[in-house]
Parts: structure tokens; C-alpha cells; sequence
């Protein structure tokens, strides 16, 4: 698959999303706690859009924070030290991948609180990190926004419909298809990292595919 | 090796289904002088059913005196915000309530055989959390807590609890950051959906480590108050006085229900008339908490030739409340009388109003009752413990080494006795099932795969 092709890109970014939105721990099992927890469907959709709306957030620091450096510092420079952060995160989440930030607001949770959950459980995550392929390969700032929001799309229309399912049917069932998602993260973020450093040094017209604004 | 696919499959995200779980094949128990975790196997396929096929012999032997314990991980690791599918019910955290050492036993690759695999010493307990005495263990949410009777230096106050971390057992130190009016502990559970721990009120180590001490029980320095902790800010947010007549509060068992704010607390002993009691704990309409006594029960008029020192000047055998275990679906509670020799079962359907719904009677201070087997039994139903679909209960029968001394100055050997539930009330002991231990006591069983006292769930 060529990932230099902008549609690919836009099918990666979805995917991505979607790999997001399946992990328990970003939200889709909050939503169903607090749901049980009232016996109510619809508080399942009234607490999806606050998490929603704090991974937007977390989201938003991490890539708006590479998009940032894209465009103000020389591509190299740039491309280098995120791909070296990438892989180190990788690396130490690779041995605490089980650890998790601390949360100390309850399980009694408002609206608000649920944002700022959400937004802690997706920036301690990194989770804007997997978007550094797509943010320096873009050309244009443009370019990102399409991208991350498929990304953000995917995200929720996941976890909705997980969480619908496991409202429905019930935890009990639903254990043994728990994926070990926090490796798999850690896994994914060494996977990115390293695939960076190689495209940046074995591709020798990196710099023009990123447009020639720099020369 | 790090775990792929899947919850450890004894976790349950709700009382309720928890209840289906597979009958136990497996108990381990607290022995007592010298001190050990004692196996015993409760599959009844088994040739050794019923029987002590294997004893973890501790190394301190006699100081560390074996009480309570519990699991490092448990179904809590299901809560939404600390999730933890990578935990296992594994390891086994067994603090010595005298020594305030705790061992990390492994129940795996063999739970038959487990093995001791950390020890961590008094020295460091004392110093990360300023406390001693350890006594309840539960797994909770992000870490191990353990409620601690005295304070790191001397023997008194005050008590709390302190955490554990889950994965590599270090001591991160004392959980409150704020204890308000709270300086006696005991029990503590909490109502975790509601962000709400509760604990309860022995005494501090210089009221009980010597024995029950009369004069200042007389005097109502026992401890007689529940306490209500924020679990965020780890602040005092209420206390709920029983009255100082009420000596001793110490089990709490709230409902298993994550929706519901109640709880039952038990009274070892009202100094007026020597009954115990049990209280239900609940929060208003208002938001506030309230306790109202929902059961008591009265002490027996006794022969003093047949009494015991201690109890001479009373003339009578009090009950002596001192272990209590609710079914996982928060209909029947246990209470064992450790005094006056009786099991009770206790329809709390609804939790206000109580019925008895049936009564074992076994050992006890006078005349103490055989078990139905033919054996004579020493001391009396005390830890009891309930299995996870509720239809068996097993009990042992002593308390404390230096109350079972007085209480039953002839000597206590330790017995592990059960009971069959009839799922709509009603009990019986099972006469084909009796554990005796000669010259060894014991003390706190817990089931393989979880029983009704240790899993926290997080939705109803």
C-alpha cells in the first residue's frame, strides 16, 4: 500500500481511529458504567460526547502541537527529533504499558468531569502521536484536517457502537475478547517511530514530497 | 509473560454474575501457633476432600500471629477508570496482625502448593505509613489497602489504612489525607460507585493485644463510631456515633449492589446488657448518613460456676458478634455468635427489617454443642466466609489468641466446619464435612477464585 497516496492516508487515519475507539480504557466502559449505574440507554450517548469531546482534546495538544513544528521548524529537524519521541514513548510504555495515569475524581462523575477524564486518558496515552506520518508528510495544513477528522469520526462511531453491544449483551460476556490494547499501543508507537526514522533516511526525495515550500 | 486476550476469568463486572461462577475447589486458611496458610481441598470429586492437604509454613513462626487476609486483584480491576485486564487473582497478601509483616504468598503454578514470594518487614511498613497492626485486606481499585490498627511507634492511635501498589507490592504509604475525628480503626469497605469508604472502630493495640481488657470496657473506651471518607480526596466527610454503650464496631459488609448506599455494621457489645447488635448504615434522601439498629441480639443468663473469669461477674455468656458475611445478592446475612455458639441467618431483603431464617448451634462457652458428627467442638462459629453462588458456608473458631484465651481458657483447636444453604432460608451443617486441627487454631478462609468478602464490583 502506497502511504504516500492521500486516500490510503485517509484509510489509515479511520482505521487508526477506529483502533482507538475499541480500547475500554478511552472511554466506550465508562460510558457503559454509568449507563448501568442509572439503568438508563440514552445516559450511554449523553456521556459518550463529553469523552468524546476530551479526546478531541487530548488529541488536539499532541497533533496540533506536531503540526505546529511542522510548519515553523526545518522538516528534518522536525521529522528527526518526533520519530525519536515516538519511539521512546514506545519504549517505556512497552514496560509499563499496564500502568495507567491515576485518576482521582471518583466514579460519581459530571459531564465535566468526564471531558477532563477523557482528555487525561488520551494525552497520558500519546494518542495524537500515531498522526506524526500524516503531519509531515502533509503539504499544507489543510491537508491534516480531513485526515483527523475521519480519524475523530471513526473514533466515535466506534465506541458508540461497542458500547451500544456491551450495554446490550452485557460485561460478563465481553471479557474474554479484551485485547491486551496497551501493548498493542506501546507496540504500535515503536512500529511508528521506527517507520519514521527509516523513511526519513531511506527516502532520498523526502523533502520534496513534503512540497518544496522550504527551498 | 504478559497476557494477550482476556480478563483473569475470576473477575466479574457484577455481584450478580458473579454468582454463576464455578463452585470452589480450594480453601486457604490462617493457622494460627505456629503460623501457616493451611490448604484445604473442597472439591468433593476429590479422594481428599475436606481435608488439610497442604500447610505454607511461615518462617517467623509465632510472632507474626496470622488474622485476616486477602487477594492482591480481584473484580474491582473491572471499574471503568481503573482498568486493569492485565491483573490476575494471584497472590495472596497475609499480614501477621501482630508483627505487622506482610507475606506475598503465589497460588500459582500450583495453587495447592503456594509459596512465599516477597516479604515485606515491619521496619518498612512502619516507616512509609506510620502504621502497625494490619488487619483487612482488600483488593480496590488501583492498589492493595490495608486497614492497620495502631500507629508505627508504641501501641496506641491512630489507625488507618494503607495502600499497596498491585504490581510490585512496594508500600506507598497511608491512604487519608485528611482522617477529621477518625483515630480508632478495624474494618473498612467502601461504596464505590458513590466514591464513599467506610470504616469502623476496635481500639488501639493497647485495648487488645494483652486480651479483652474489663475495666476499660466498663469504662466505654472501646471503640463505637463508623466513619465516612470521601474516596477522592481521601478526606472525613461523616461520622455516625452508635452511643459509647456499643462497644466495639467491626465488621462492615455494605451491599454488593453498586447502586445502593446502604451497609451493615455489628456491635460486638452493648456494655448495658451484654447483647450485641447490628446496624444498618444508609444515606438519606438528604444526602446525609444514618445508622439505625436493625437486630439484637440478647446475651444468655448463666450458671457463674461455668464461667469463665472474665465473665463470672456477669452471669451471663454475650453473644460476641464478631464476623458477619452477606450474600452476593444482598439477601442473606451471616453473623456468627462466637460467644454463644450460633450461626444465624439473616433474610435483609429488605435491609431495615430483618428475619431470621435459620440457625446452626455449634461449640460455644457453656455447654458447648457437638458437632453433628459426634466430635466436640472448641470455640465457636467465628470467620465466616460464603461462597460466591451462595449456597455453602464455612466457618472456623477462634478469634484472637489472647481473647481466646479468656473466653475459652481451656484451649481452642481449630476447626473448619460447613454449612448448606437452602436457597430460600434456612441452614444446616454439613455432618459429612468437619476440619480439626489439633493444638493449631485457625482463623480467616478465603475461597480459590473469590468467595463473598473480598471482590469489589462496579456495576450492578
Amino acid at each position: 500500500m502506497d502511504l504516500f497516496n492521500y486516500d490510503n492516508q485517509l484509510i489509515v487515519a479511520s482505521l487508526l481511529g477506529a483502533f482507538h475507539g475499541t480500547n475500554p480504557a478511552m472511554g466506550w466502559l465508562f460510558a457503559v458504567f454509568l449507563a448501568v449505574q442509572k439503568g438508563e440507554r440514552r445516559v450511554l450517548l449523553y456521556s459518550l460526547v463529553p469523552i468524546a469531546f476530551g479526546q478531541l482534546l487530548g488529541d488536539s495538544l499532541t497533533v496540533g502541537l506536531q503540526t505546529f513544528a511542522r510548519f515553523q521548524f526545518p522538516l528534518k529537524t522536525v521529522h528527526i527529533v518526533i520519530s525519536i519521541l515516538i519511539l521512546l514513548y514506545g519504549f517505556y510504555r512497552l514496560f509499563r504499558y499496564y500502568r495507567h495515569f491515576k485518576w482521582s475524581g471518583g466514579l460519581n462523575v459530571g459531564y465535566g468531569q468526564l471531558v477532563l477524564w477523557s482528555f487525561l486518558a488520551s494525552s497520558t496515552h500519546g494518542s495524537g502521536l500515531l498522526f506524526a506520518p500524516f503531519i509531515l508528510n502533509a503539504a499544507e495544513i489543510t491537508d491534516i484536517i480531513p485526515l483527523w477528522f475521519l480519524h475523530e469520526l471513526s473514533m466515535l462511531t466506534t465506541m458508540t457502537v461497542i458500547a451500544m453491544i456491551v450495554y446490550h449483551f452485557g460485561i460478563v460476556s465481553f471479557r474474554r475478547f479484551i485485547v491486551n490494547f496497551e501493548l498493542a499501543w506501546a507496540v504500535l508507537l515503536i512500529g511508528v517511530g521506527l517507520f519514521l526514522l527509516l523513511m526519513n533516511s531511506s527516502v532520498p526525495g523526502h523533502v520534496h514530497m513534503h512540497g518544496g515550500e522550504l527551498f | 509473560m504478559a497476557k494477550l486476550f482476556g480478563t483473569d476469568p475470576t473477575f466479574y463486572p457484577s455481584a450478580r454474575s458473579a454468582m454463576e461462577a464455578p463452585p470452589e475447589k480450594l480453601a486457604y486458611v490462617a493457622l494460627l501457633k505456629p503460623d501457616a496458610i493451611g490448604v484445604v481441598d473442597l472439591d468433593p470429586a476429590s479422594n481428599a476432600y475436606g481435608q488439610l492437604i497442604n500447610k505454607l509454613e511461615l518462617p517467623e513462626g509465632l510472632e507474626d500471629e496470622l488474622h485476616h487476609f486477602g487477594w492482591n486483584a480481584c473484580s474491582s480491576a473491572l471499574c471503568p477508570t481503573a482498568f486493569h485486564p492485565q491483573l490476575e487473582r494471584r497472590y495472596l497478601i497475609v499480614p501477621g496482625i501482630r508483627s505487622s509483616r506482610v507475606y506475598i504468598v503465589d497460588t500459582k503454578p500450583d495453587p495447592r502448593n503456594p509459596k512465599i514470594v516477597h516479604t515485606i518487614e515491619p521496619e518498612e511498613i512502619k516507616r512509609r505509613t506510620g502504621y502497625s497492626r494490619l488487619h483487612t485486606v482488600h483488593c480496590g481499585p488501583e492498589g492493595i489497602f490495608i486497614s492497620a490498627l495502631g500507629a508505627a511507634a508504641g501501641d496506641g492511635g491512630p489507625g488507618g489504612i494503607l495502600l499497596l501498589d498491585h504490581f510490585n507490592f512496594n508500600v506507598l504509604g497511608a491512604w487519608e489525607i485528611d482522617r477529621g475525628t477518625q483515630q480508632y480503626a478495624y474494618d473498612f469497605w467502601w461504596h464505590i460507585a458513590h466514591d464513599v469508604t467506610v470504616t469502623s472502630e476496635w481500639a488501639p493495640p493497647a485495648l487488645f493485644e494483652n486480651g479483652l481488657n474489663l475495666e476499660a470496657l466498663l469504662d466505654r473506651q472501646y471503640g463505637h463510631k463508623l466513619h465516612f471518607f470521601d474516596s477522592r480526596t481521601r478526606s472525613h466527610i461523616a461520622e455516625i456515633d452508635f452511643g459509647d454503650q456499643h462497644q466495639m464496631v467491626l465488621e462492615l459488609r455494605p451491599a454488593h449492589d453498586p447502586r445502593k448506599t446502604y451497609g451493615f455494621a455489628s456491635v460486638v457489645i452493648d456494655v448495658t446488657n451484654l447483647a450485641s447488635s447490628i446496624w444498618v448504615w444508609h444515606r438519606s434522601f438528604e444526602g446525609e448518613w444514618k445508622a439505625q439498629k436493625v437486630i439484637e441480639i440478647p446475651a444468655k443468663p448463666a450458671d457463674p460456676d461455668k464461667l469463665p473469669p472474665a465473665l463470672k461477674g456477669v452471669g451471663a455468656v454475650p453473644p460476641l458478634v464478631t464476623d458477619m458475611v452477606l450474600s452476593l445478592d444482598d439477601k442473606f446475612l451471616y453473623v456468627s455468635c462466637w460467644g454463644t455458639g450460633e450461626l444465624r441467618q439473616y433474610d435483609v431483603s429488605d435491609p431495615f427489617n430483618p428475619s431470621l431464617t435459620g440457625v446452626v448451634k455449634i461449640g460455644g462457652i457453656i455447654d458447648p454443642v457437638p458437632h453433628p458428627s459426634g466430635s466436640q467442638i472448641t470455640g465457636g462459629p467465628q470467620m465466616v466466609e460464603l461462597s460466591r453462588d451462595g449456597r455453602r458456608v464455612y466457618f472456623s473458631n477462634s478469634l484472637y489468641s489472647t481473647w481466646d484465651d479468656q473466653f475459652y481458657p481451656d484451649g481452642i483447636h481449630g476447626a473448619m466446619i460447613k454449612v448448606d444453604v437452602n436457597p430460600k432460608g434456612g441452614i444446616t451443617i454439613d455432618e459429612k464435612f468437619l476440619l480439626q486441627l489439633k493444638n493449631v487454631r485457625a482463623h480467616q478462609i478465603r475461597l480459590d477464585g473469590g468467595d463473598s468478602s473480598t471482590d469489589t464490583f462496579c456495576y450492578p
